[in-house]
Parts: C-alpha cells; structure tokens; sequence
C-alpha cells in the first residue's frame, strides 16, 4: 500500500518536473505561430495558425547566412578541436619526451583559468592581428582545447601498447599510428569531444559579442541576442519567440537524434571539475 | 607533437595572461597610450562600491542556485533510480534545456516573467494570487535568475548524480536492510556518502559555473533592479566594454579568477574531510 | 629519448603554421591607398538609402574622387566598433551619424580631423547652423572636429484616442497638470490592483544611454536647455534636479509609469497614453497604424512650472567626421560639404525623417514642400533651435552611467531620498570632472 502511494507520488513529481522542462518550450513554439495579440494570453493553442513571425524575422536579419557562419565555424572547430586535441593527448599518453610533465602540469592550470582574466587581451590581440569581424577570430582561439585533451589522454591511456609497439614495428610513423590504430579504438572519446565541442561552439555567445560586429558575420545566438535585446526586432514578441526558435530548434533536432551520445557525453564533461 | 597545443597555448593563453599582468599596473582606454598607475587599480578594487555589491550579488546568486540545483537534481535522480516506467523519456525531458542555447532560455524566461504580460503572473493570477515583480523587484530579480539557472541547468547534473547512484552496489543496500535499517536512514547513512566524490564534482561545477554568470543578467535586467543582478562577469564586460576601462577590468578579472580558487579550495577541504 | 614524433609532425607544424601566416597576410594586408574615399553611414535602412543616393550622385561626377559607401559594420552599438577601427587603425575617411558625447574621446586620441583647418569652415558653419547651437559643437580646445548635421529633438507623443476617450481635451503644460491627468488615463481593466495602461514607459533597464531618453530630457526642459556642466563646473545640486527626480519618483511610486520591462511596444497598442521620442517615431507609427495614425500627436515635453519662453529638450544630434587616417583631407571635406548641402538635407528629409541641423529649416522655400505635406514634422522643426546636446568631456558614458544609477535608486525604486542622489550625482561627477582637468594638464607639460 505504501509503496504504491510512495511510487504514485515519484510519477506525480517526475510528470511535474517533465511538465516544468517542457511546457515553456512547447509555449514558445506555438506562440511564433500566433497572431501577436495572442501570445501574452493564457491559452496555449493559437486560434489561427500564421507564418507571419518567421516572415518577418527572416525579413529582417539574415537568418540564412547567420546559420550557415554557426555551421562553419563549429564544424572547423569540432575538427579542429579532435584533430589537434587528439595528437596532443597522443603525445601526453603514449610517448615520452623532455618537458612532457611541464606541458601536463600547464595544460591543468589552463583548465582552471578563469576567461575573464584572458578575455580583454584576446580581445586586443584580435585587434591588433585585424581579426575582427573575421572568421579567423571565432575559430583560432579555440581550435585546441585543454579539456580535449585531457579526455583523450585518459582515453589512450586504456589503449593496449603491445599494439602500438608491434605498429610501430611494422614501420607505422605516429601519425599513422594515431589515426589508424588509436582513433578507430577510442569512438566514444571521440563522440564525446565532438559533441561538446560542437554544442559549447554552437552556443557561445560572449565571444561572438566581442569580436564580430558586422552582420553578416555572425553566428545565430548572437545575432538572436542583438536582434531580441536590440531594437530591429521593432517590439514584435511573436518575432522575437521566433528568432529564439530558429537558434534552438538545430540543436533540438540533433539532440533527438543522437540523445544517447549526448546524455553521455556531457556527464562526462560534468566530471571535470 | 605537442606542438600545436604549445603555439596555441603560448599565443591564447600565456600571452594574454601576462598582457593582463601588465594591464592591471596601467590605465588604458585601448585609444590613448598606456598610463602606469601601479597598484592603484588594486586599491580602487576595495573601495569601490560597485565591486561588493556584484561580489555579494554573484554570492547570493550561488547561495541560492547550488543548494536548489543540488537537491533537485538529487531527489529526481534518487526517484530516476528506482524501477520507472519511461525512464529514458523523463531523462531526456529533463536534459533539453541543458542542451539549448541560453540566448533561447533567457529570452523564452524574460516573457514568462514579464510582471506585466508574463505567462508565470498570469498562471499566479488566475489561481487568485497575488502577482511578483519577477524581474523588477530589487529583493526577487537574484532569485529569479537563480531559478532560470537551475531550469537550464539541472537535467546535467540529474545524469551525473545518476551514474553516481547506479555505481553503489546493490548488496550494500541489502545488507543494510538485513541490519533492519529503513529507507531514509539508508539514503543519509549509505547513499549520501557513497555519492560523496561525485557531489564534491557537482558542487564545484555549479560554483565554477555559478561564477561565469553573465548572459542572463546581461539580456533580462541589464544588472538592475538597483544593481541587484550585477554578477561580477556583467561589471567586468561593462568596465571593459561600456566604458573602456581596460586596466581596471583586467584588475577585476584577476581578482575574481582569485576569489573562484579560493572557494573552490574550501568546498573541496570541506566536503573531503567530511567523508573521513 | 629522442622526439619521436618530430619527423612526422613536421607536416603537421608547417600546416599549421602556413595556415596561421596565411591568415595573418590576408588579415594584415595595407590598407587600401588607391585614390578614393571611404564612406561609413548608420544602418538603418533609411539611412543606408539616403547614403547611396548621395554618394551615386558624386560618382557620376567623373572629376571628383570616388566614394565608396557602406553601413557601419555594426550590430549593437556602433561606438564600439568605431573605437576598434581607430586602435586597429582601419578607420574609414568619412563617418556619419557620430554622437558627440564620444567625440571628446576621439579628439583625445588623435583620431578625428580638426575641421577649422578647412578656409571655409567658418563660413560654412555660420550659414549653416544656428548661432543658439554653434557653441555645443566646439571642443574645449576651441576646435571643431564634427560637421554638425542632423538631430532628433525629443518631444512629447500623444495618444490621442486615448485621451478623447478619457474626455481630456487640454495638454499637460506642468508636472502638475501630467499628474492631474493621470487617474483619467491609467485603468486598471481586470481588476488586479494594477494599471494595465500607463502614462509614459521610460525603459527602467539602468543602461546609460537610456537616460537621455528621461531624466536628462527632462533636466533639459526644467532648466530651459542647461547640460550639465556650465563653464566646466557640474551644476547638478539645483532645485530642478531634484524637480525632476521627484516627478518621477511620484508616477513610478503611483503606479503611472510602469515598473516592466516590455518586449512589445505598448504605444502601438493602445496601452501608454504619451511617449518621448524624436521625429522618426512617426513613421513607425504610420507603418504599424495605417488606419488610424491620424491621432497620434505631439506636444512639449512638461515642466516644473509652467514658465516663460519655449520649452527645451535634448537634440539627439548626429555629425559627420573625418578620420585622421584620410590620405585626402581636402577631398573629404568636399563630400562632407557635398552631404550637407541644401538638396541633400532636403533629401535627408524626405528619406528619412530626421531634421538637418541648419537654421533656414522653415524659412527656405527648398524645405517647405515638405512642411506642408508633414505638418508634425513642423513641431519638431520648431523645437530644434531649442535643443541641447550634451557636455564634453572624455568620461561622458561614466557620468552618464552615475546620472542612470542614482535615478534608477531615487526615482524608479524610491530607494534612495532625493537630496541624496543629488548629493551623490554632483560629488560623483565633479570627481570625474577634476580627474579629466589633471589629465588634460597632464598632457600639456
């Protein structure tokens, strides 16, 4: 008896939390497609379906290119971030050379820099290497990730020697060995990497705030984030809801489809601290 | 091998960081040249007004954010644990605001607040209660951010907690309950310091976390009302940024980088020498 | 043990380094010497209209030197992205739509062409602009480094259907009156306790541009067109100031000016029964209410008492400068001269409903065409003699910032009394002030 109550009431609060996860967006998504008078009410379902949100911010802000400098730049990073990260961890794990700890030790003292200490003189160095507005700003400073390679170290490390020392044998140079023999044993590493690095890229807004001012330069969050907080939106709500649709849905696809691999990988992100 | 790892490193982190030595010793304005000014920046720092009131902000932003995103995600994780039905869909309905962009959340949560036409005041009155200035009371807006935080954030650390709990081996819970302890008494005796290592990780991700708060404060109240949702990273990009004080920004971001380590220090000496 | 690895990352260490070289020549190339001018105007679309049409008109004039135009590369706040151009020294020649509260800033650094240098500048300034306004755009130094060229003097919108409704038939000409009127205008529809239309909707986000838009109009209007500052001395601790911050404070305090932050525009939606704002809103107001825009007025914005002599308000300008970076100073000049012309502030008109700072505004028959089909557009050609910008100095967004967060705590959230944020305005400034007079005399030794 008791236990049926106890798990009557589990449901009760898994269903609420479910509710208070999902309900805002699936508010969010119906009120891009109501008349704007509607959106402020309580009901949830429009009265009339209309396009007319999505007209007008695709009107107004080049959603188009914005999109596609976000899928550039985060896929040149996310390969960037696994081809360079995954070499280094390489090196940090199964070789060894003069300096190896030193390079360890700074690669954890990165980790635990704060980006406020590092953000104006990045700023100035992007000044000063005439980054700004470029896409050389929003991709050089994270083509390689301390964290990457953390990962990757711990992963190499499980990693038998008996099968690098025989491919090393066989006449295999480091590269090779790295992308033939490691890369194909590590898929979860690297599913990890990748999709965190593709989503914190994806997401970033500070950054792109900083160092890209030109409109067609910019990457979908911060455009968003100029275009609700700035005044091109001209107060439409139902616009602006919209705008915040067009930037998450993407990400929402791509989480529904490869849920899995992103539960896990950003648990194990979770336990870097 | 590491080469490209130490050219990235010397050129986006060691560089900068001694820029920002440098920096904190001077006045700069980026136009004008560079003006040593010694420590004054560090002095300005204490008695500045402004700097407190976003140091006690950011921490009454944490005070609030990590108990309420430690136990929530505890209690649904512990019932996750259990035999459910549609786990999976529960999990994956907790984890998608974690995976959205917080441009998104804050701008769906500054119209679910809004006192005036929001959906939350609404909802408030329609039950026949009284309506909360969400985002323009100066004693609620910190809290209410607080509460958006946790909404975006704690489908993350729901999962970690839950791989924590699926590591406890079944046989401790059994031997437990042959001794005749009850369900709560296990929870606190065997399931809390069980979890220990992996509560120490949540606890020092939400701090570190907590400490960058900046997006939200920056779209949904601009640091107001009466500078009460000032985090410490909104007064350094407007230092930096509105007013082009790079020096002093730079000063603060040293201060702030110092501050993080020193609690991140404490809670791990706190809450290891609570497991032995 | 040796590096193992050096012989095949060699590849890797030349791509890399190839890559970054490639970025660094691409990014870094000289800038473009080759005989021409660069022109950078504001983003909106009208504005972007009206430089295409200026500079197409130049061009076809084979003789002259070519302009190339574009928008600001901007998406926020066009100052900042000026303030990277000068340290990255990628300053087009010619900007328009520069707001003088910087210019102080740009002068100090160097940036910004002293355009007294020009023969003709005198005589140009003197025909064109208004003797009441020509002292707001010299620069402590005596010079001039803006060619003044537009505004948007701030009046007082109404909602004129609103008001018929409520039966008010006079305008609020004193605080006193806009107070009265208020428990007419302001209902509370569902009965909550709360209005569901207001008086007025000043942005409460404590940004410190926002006040130019409240408190420092209206500081404007109280003291009959006074800034900050008179003869280098901040003049805050007056009676007006707290005039000013005290009626605020009541509306806030009564409910009359919301205390929400709006995403929507409540003006349009027959919510706010005045609004401040310049001459474009009406346009705004045309494109959403086609039907009915007719209603939508304006008169002065209120004061204290009602006084003699027009009522002042802030100017919003807009000017033109030359970048120090011009290879052809003399050249650029031409064009900024060529902007400025009788057509071309005819055309700025028309495209875009923004008011060309010059003094036979109503008087020439060039601009009367236009008055008579916009009889508004009137109201705010009469208020434009008396508008004020605002003072010089280098720290203008701090001492705007200290104005914002003392208003915010005295008026918004009546958290602080009055004569203390005026106290605190007046300290606070005058420190900055005496701080920019050391330096300056710094600079001179």
């Amino acid at each position: 008896m008791i236990r049926a109550i106890l798990k009557g009431l589990f449901y009760l609060v898994l269903a609420g939390a479910a509710a208070t996860f999902l309900y805002p967006f699936i508010w969010m998504v119906l009120g891009t497609l109501k008349p704007e008078v509607e959106i402020a009410g309580l009901k949830l379902w429009p009265s009339t379906f209309t396009l007319e949100s999505y007209r007008a911010v695709f009107s107004k802000i080049p959603v188009g290119r914005a999109f596609f400098n976000s899928m550039l730049v985060s896929t040149l990073v996310t390969a960037s971030v696994l081809l360079l990260s995954s070499i280094t961890g390489y090196a940090l794990s199964r070789l060894t050379f003069k300096g190896r700890d030193i390079i360890f030790g700074l690669l954890l003292f990165t980790m635990m820099l704060p980006f406020q200490i590092t953000l104006i003189p990045m700023y100035v160095l992007m000044v000063k290497f005439h980054w700004i507005d470029t896409y050389q700003a929003l991709i050089v400073p994270a083509m390689v990730s301390a964290f990457a390679i953390l990962i990757f170290r711990q992963s190499f490390k499980t990693i038998p020697g008996d099968l690098i020392d025989s491919a090393r044998l066989d006449g295999c140079g480091e590269l090779e060995i790295l992308f033939r023999i490691i890369w194909p044993l590590s898929k979860p590493a690297l599913i990890t990497v990748g999709i965190l690095t593709f989503v914190n890229t994806w997401n970033d807004v500070l950054w792109p705030i900083i160092v890209i001012r030109d409109q067609s330069m910019m990457t979908m969050p911060q455009m968003v984030a100029l275009y609700a907080v700035g005044g091109q939106a001209e107060a439409q709500v139902g616009n602006i809801l919209a705008a915040a649709t067009l930037l998450a849905v993407p990400i929402i696809i791509a989480y529904l489809i490869f849920q899995k691999y992103f539960i896990e990988s950003m648990a194990t992100s979770g336990l870097k601290g | 091998m590491v080469a490209p790892y130490l050219v990235h490193f010397l050129v986006i982190t060691a560089f900068p960081i001694i820029f920002s030595m440098v920096l904190t010793l001077h006045r700069w304005n980026l136009l004008s040249p560079m003006q040593w000014i010694g420590a004054t920046n560090f002095s300005t720092v204490f008695s500045d007004p402004l700097f407190w009131k976003s140091l006690w902000n950011t921490f009454r932003f944490l005070g609030i954010h990590i108990p309420l995103q430690v136990g929530s995600a505890l209690i649904l994780a512990v019932i996750l644990n259990q035999k459910i039905q549609a786990r999976g869909f529960f999990r994956a309905a907790f984890f998608l605001p974690v995976v959205v962009s917080g441009v998104v959340v804050t701008i769906l949560w500054k119209q679910l607040y809004s006192t005036d036409t929001g959906l939350l005041n609404s909802l408030l009155m329609s039950v026949g209660l009284e309506r909360v200035e969400w985002l323009t009371s100066p004693a609620i807006a910190m809290p209410a951010i607080a509460i958006m935080a946790t909404w975006k954030n704690v489908g993350l650390y729901v999962i970690l907690l839950l791989s924590g709990l699926q590591t406890i081996p079944k046989q401790v819970y059994e031997a437990a309950t042959l001794d005749g302890a009850g369900k709560i008494s296990q929870f606190f005796n065997i399931t809390i310091p069980m979890l220990n290592p992996i509560l120490l990780s949540v606890i020092i991700l939400s701090t570190i976390n907590g400490f960058s708060l900046f997006i939200e404060p920056y779209v949904m109240t601009g640091g107001g009302p009466l500078n009460s949702t000032l985090s410490m990273n909104l007064y350094i990009y407007n230092q930096g940024f509105a007013f082009y004080k790079m020096g002093y920004a730079a000063t603060l971001g040293f201060v702030l980088a110092g501050i993080v380590f020193a609690v991140v220090l404490l809670e791990r000496r706190y809450i290891e020498s609570d497991t032995t | 043990m040796p590096h193992p690895d050096s012989r095949s990352a060699l590849p890797l260490i030349r791509w890399i380094s190839l890559l970054a070289g490639l970025g660094l020549v691409l990014s870094c190339r000289p800038p473009d010497r080759a005989y021409q001018l660069t022109y950078w105007c504001a983003t909106n679309p009208f504005e972007v209209e009206f430089a295409r049409q200026i500079v197409d008109e130049w061009n076809a004039d084979t003789t002259r030197i070519p302009v190339i135009f574009q928008p600001v590369p901007g998406g926020q706040s066009s100052e900042e992205v000026i303030i990277a151009a000068i340290v990255g020294k990628t300053t087009p020649d010619i900007y328009s739509n520069i707001w003088p509260g910087v210019i102080e800033q740009y002068r100090d650094a160097g940036a910004v062409l002293d355009l007294s240098q020009f023969a003709d500048f005198d005589s140009v300034l003197t025909s064109r602009v208004p003797a009441s306004l020509r002292d707001g755009f010299r620069s402590p130094d005596g010079g001039y480094y803006q060619m003044p060229w537009k505004a948007n003097p701030l009046m007082l919108y109404y909602n004129g259907k609103l008001l018929a409704e409520a039966g008010v038939d006079t305008l609020p000409v004193t605080y006193a009156d806009f107070i009265a009127l208020a428990p007419r205008l302001v209902q509370d529809f569902n009965g909550d306790g709360h209005f569901d239309t207001w008086m007025l909707d000043p942005n409460i986000l404590p940004k410190w541009w926002e006040r130019f838009f409240d408190f420092y109009t209206f500081l404007i209007a109280a003291t009959d067109g006074e800034t900050l500052m008179q003869d280098g001395v901040v003049n805050l601790d007056r009676p007006e100031t707290r005039q000013v911050l005290n009626f605020f404070r009541e509306n806030y305090a009564a409910g009359y000016f919301p205390r929400s932050l709006f995403q929507e525009e409540i003006f349009l939606l027959d919510k706010l029964a005045f609004k401040v704002s310049g001459p474009w809103l009406m346009r705004h107001l045309q494109r959403y209410r086609p039907d009915d825009y007719q209603h939508y007025g304006v008169t002065n914005l209120p004061r204290p008492t009602a006084g003699e002599g027009p009522v002042h308000s802030y100017g919003d300008p807009k000017n033109i400068v030359i970048f120090s970076t011009t290879p052809y100073p003399a050249e650029a000049w031409e064009f900024v001269k060529f902007m400025t012309s009788k057509a071309n502030d005819r055309r700025l008109l028309d495209i875009t409903d923004q008011l060309p700072v010059r003094k036979d505004l109503q008087s020439d028959p060039a601009f009367s065409s236009y008055f008579a089909e916009r009889p508004i557009m009137r109201q705010f050609a009469d208020q434009l003699p008396y508008t004020s910008g605002t003072d010089h100095s280098i720290y203008l967004q701090e001492i705007f910032d200290i104005l914002s967060q003392e208003y915010d705590a005295a008026s918004v959230y009546a958290a602080r009394p009055v004569d203390e944020a005026v106290a605190n305005m007046q300290r606070r400034i005058s420190k900055l002030v005496a701080r920019e007079h050391i330096r300056s005399a710094e600079a001179q030794d």
